[in-house]
């Protein structure tokens, strides 16, 4: 008989106290079944399987690049089909008021006139690019693919920690995941009717090739390519399964040539026109003769092209400055004020510190939040208050001293909990969700995302580069939630 | 299709048939070794032909002077800096076959995969011992033909296929045309008959010739290995199967980089012709020689028709 933990002052997605939560009941009762010899071989199993296929993401440190694998842990997040619907609705919320955030401060800027985003927060924002001011995107729609990170506080809220509208990955994983389980973890699907995963590519092909150049007849095919930095890069992976799955070339910057103009793929039988690339290169390094010139990734004059309308690119130039951990705080703002509704699912709490008052609060309280930078991802240069040491305190509050506009403080939130198994027993893991939106004419969400766990004891960072691994998510229909 | 991609597939098929020819090149050799007196003259002779076929004989000879088995077996298996070990060959295929994962069916990835994390796992020490490195082989060799039959059973037959195996075509005819130049030019220092036996044997077409004739003689052996188009190890055969490929290809169309290349093709196919018993031994050195050249040039004129860049080499 598994005795698993206390769920104690966490949240626990599985638990309450000691028990089984009415949706993770008829898992729990399977899980008994097992003896730890059998646990232990299905994770070794599903461990090589990740291997063998290749899904690795590469990791640079001292010693250069090495691959290695997502730590997969079976314990699914079992999410009750109502509690998804209310999270689907505050996704498609969210993403419709950013697209029309970042469409406006390219164009009109009405959201600075109504003096609800502060105009410096924009100019001053590394992201926001000059270049594709007042440039008509297809669809005017910015956001093809968004990753929106989603945390549960002690009380089990969902609230919003990030926003990813430049280039989200982990989409690849979400399948890879499903199908380990399906595959060596057969026995738990018993009795549970989960949202299928099968199919869901379609929407986000459609949306995809929805994405029609402004000057492209309305007869003509639309030509897709999927634009990846190349095998070396840490979620080649990632681009390799959406180009199979969504039927586009795999293609590099060495590709691509503009010319007059108009993108070309460089064939075996000459250049064939390209009308839609999906890149997954950031925008600094997209265009050697506008942005990094340093850049060997990317396409010269490809700009060009965008800015007369002869190609699309997705997600579209720019979207760096809505996604920003500054601008995070006024996304419920931009909610109420393109779609003149409430926030549905809410943020944390956010300090901005160029305020004196306010980064005098922040700096006294130090040990008690979390501080980020406002440009960096994958949990790197942030500071986990009550994790700290002394020292590592001191180096922030210079850091906020010295540019206070590049950091942000939040609350340490009692991130919620779930179970995992590994080195032979259980224990409770701090975990986020990353869900993803697909829009072009219409807007979709991927049902139920990339549950990411914080796999070392303790440690509040899901990050893969960091430790994190991944777990299955389910949307069962017909369970209630007891919470 | 991209030329990057059609380059690696290209790239890919080359790699995956030297492997495998190259194993089975060395597992025969071992084998044969296992019955000689290193002290007899004659295992000397010999011990030069397998690194001249499958590596790059003045860099063998410089860096291992002494020319043991020993030395042998790891210059050809496990030498990073020979671009032909077969650890540097299946890690050729593996990072080609990476950066065209989207083409490729997941089996064919996972097979070569398997075997590179084997080898990077361990599983296959560096320290010679016979039986490891004959089971190695055994393992290399299963995964190149099991391999081709994932190809074979589960690829489209697209352009990606395409390129697949013109790369494999091309290495088999350049790799008998070399096995066999390199066989005539010792052949006078040989015991008789032996040339033409280990070119059966390196080209692994000994049962096929011996089911299909029962003369031994230099002239058919040479006939059977460069122009019978029934035999699917042949010269002719692979430069065949390569002219059908391009003309489907193309379709019709043409500019002066594919004219190039028909045109080369067709003097590679034209040596071939040819009934090897009318030459003197002198111009059936000569002919293969020409044979043997003619296929190392055609891979830059086929690159240069369909606009392909260089390969990615194990790293």
């Amino acid at each position: 008989m598994w005795k698993l933990y206390e769920s104690g002052v966490f949240y626990d997605e599985m638990l309450d106290g000691s028990k089984p939560k009415k949706h993770y009941q008829t898992f729990y009762q399977q899980l008994q079944s097992f003896s730890e010899q059998q646990l232990y071989d299905k994770h070794h199993a599903a461990q090589s399987s990740f291997l063998r296929q290749g899904i690795t993401f590469t990791v640079y440190g001292a010693e250069g690049g090495t691959e290695r694998t997502m730590p997969f842990d079976f314990i699914p997040i079992i999410i009750p089909e109502n509690t998804w619907k209310m999270i689907e609705s505050g996704m498609k919320q969210r993403v419709k008021a950013l697209n029309h955030f970042l469409q406006d401060v390219y164009h009109a800027q009405d959201i600075v006139k109504a003096g609800i985003v502060p105009k410096a927060l924009i100019e001053n924002n590394p992201y926001y690019y000059q270049q594709v001011v007042g440039t008509n995107i297809p669809l005017q729609n910015h956001i093809f693919l968004a990753g929106i990170d989603l945390i549960r506080d002690e009380n089990g809220k969902y609230c919003v920690l990030e926003d990813n509208l430049r280039n989200p990955s982990g989409m690849s994983y979400v399948y890879q995941n499903r199908y380990v389980m399906r595959k060596i973890y057969p026995e738990f699907f018993d009795d549970y009717a989960i949202e299928r995963l099968e199919g869901q590519l379609q929407h986000l092909q459609e949306a995809l090739l929805s994405h029609r150049p402004i000057n492209m007849p309305v007869d003509e095919e639309v030509h897709a390519v999927l634009l990846t930095a190349g095998i070396y890069n840490s979620a080649y992976y990632d681009h390799v399964f959406l180009a199979k799955h969504l039927n586009i070339p795999l293609v590099e910057g060495r590709d691509l040539v503009v010319k007059e103009n108009v993108v070309y793929l460089k064939t075996i039988l000459g250049l064939k026109r390209v009308d839609v690339i999906y890149r997954r290169i950031d925008d600094d390094f997209l265009d050697p003769v506008y942005f990094r010139e340093d850049s060997m990734l990317g396409v010269p004059h490809l700009l060009d092209a965008y800015n007369k309308g002869n190609v699309a690119i997705l997600n579209a130039i720019g979207n760096g400055v809505a996604d920003d951990k500054a601008m995070y705080q006024y996304v419920p703002e931009m909610i109420r004020f393109y779609l003149k509704e409430e926030p549905i699912i809410d943020n944390v709490k956010t300090y901005l510190l160029e305020d004196d008052a306010t980064r005098e609060w922040v700096l006294t309280h130090l040990a008690e939040l979390v501080v980020k930078n406002v440009g960096a991802s994958g949990g790197y240069d942030m500071l986990i208050g009550p994790h700290s040491t002394e020292e590592e305190r001191q180096i922030f509050y210079e850091k906020i001293v010295e540019s206070p506009h590049q950091y942000i403080a939040q609350p340490t939130i009692k991130l919620s909990r779930a179970p995992a198994f590994q080195n032979g027993h259980f224990y409770p893991c701090h975990v986020d969700l990353r869900v993803f939106v697909m829009s072009g004419e219409d807007i979709y969400v991927l049902p139920g995302g990339l549950s990411r766990v914080a796999l070392k004891e303790g440690s509040l960072v899901v990050n893969s580069s960091q430790g994190g691994g991944g777990k299955d998510t389910w949307i069962v229909k017909g369970v209630g939630e007891h919470a | 299709m991209l030329s990057r991609v059609a380059d690696s597939l290209y790239w890919i098929g080359r790699y995956a048939e030297r492997t495998q020819a190259n194993a089975h090149i060395l597992y025969a050799q071992l084998e044969y070794t296992l019955e000689s007196n290193h002290k007899d003259l004659m295992y000397e002779k010999e011990s030069l032909i397998v690194p001249t076929i499958c590596g790059y004989i003045e860099d063998y000879q410089m860096r291992y002077p002494q020319n043991t088995l020993e030395d042998m077996v790891h210059y050809l298996i496990y030498d990073r800096d020979n671009f032909n070990s077969l650890i540097a060959t299946i890690t050729s295929v593996r990072m080609n076959a990476r950066n065209t994962r989207d083409c490729l069916p997941n089996e064919l990835w996972e097979e070569w995969n398997d075997l590179y994390l084997d080898i990077q796992e361990g599983a296959y020490p560096e320290t010679f011992a016979l039986l490891n490195t004959t089971n190695f082989l055994t393992h290399i060799r299963k995964t190149a033909l099991t391999a081709t039959g994932v190809i074979d059973s589960l690829m489209t037959r697209d352009m990606g296929y395409k390129f697949l195996k013109i790369g494999k075509w091309l290495e088999r005819s350049e790799k008998t045309a070399l096995i066999l130049h390199h066989l005539l030019e010792i052949e006078g220092q040989l015991e008789p008959d032996r040339a033409i036996r280990l070119g059966l044997q390196l080209t692994n077409t000994a049962e096929e010739y011996a089911y299909r004739s029962r003369v031994l003689t230099v002239d058919s052996v040479l006939n059977f290995l460069i122009s019978d188009v029934k035999c699917s190890r042949s010269v002719a055969y692979g430069l065949y199967k390569i002219r059908d490929t391009v003309y489907d290809i193309e379709q019709g169309l043409t500019n002066q980089n594919v004219e190039n290349m028909y045109r080369a093709l067709d003097e590679l196919i034209a040596l071939t012709n040819v009934d090897m018993a009318t030459l003197t031994l002198a111009e059936q050195k000569q002919r293969v020689k020409d044979i043997r050249q003619n296929c190392t040039d055609f891979g830059p004129i086929l690159a240069q028709a369909y606009y392909l860049t260089p390969p990615i080499l194990a790293v």
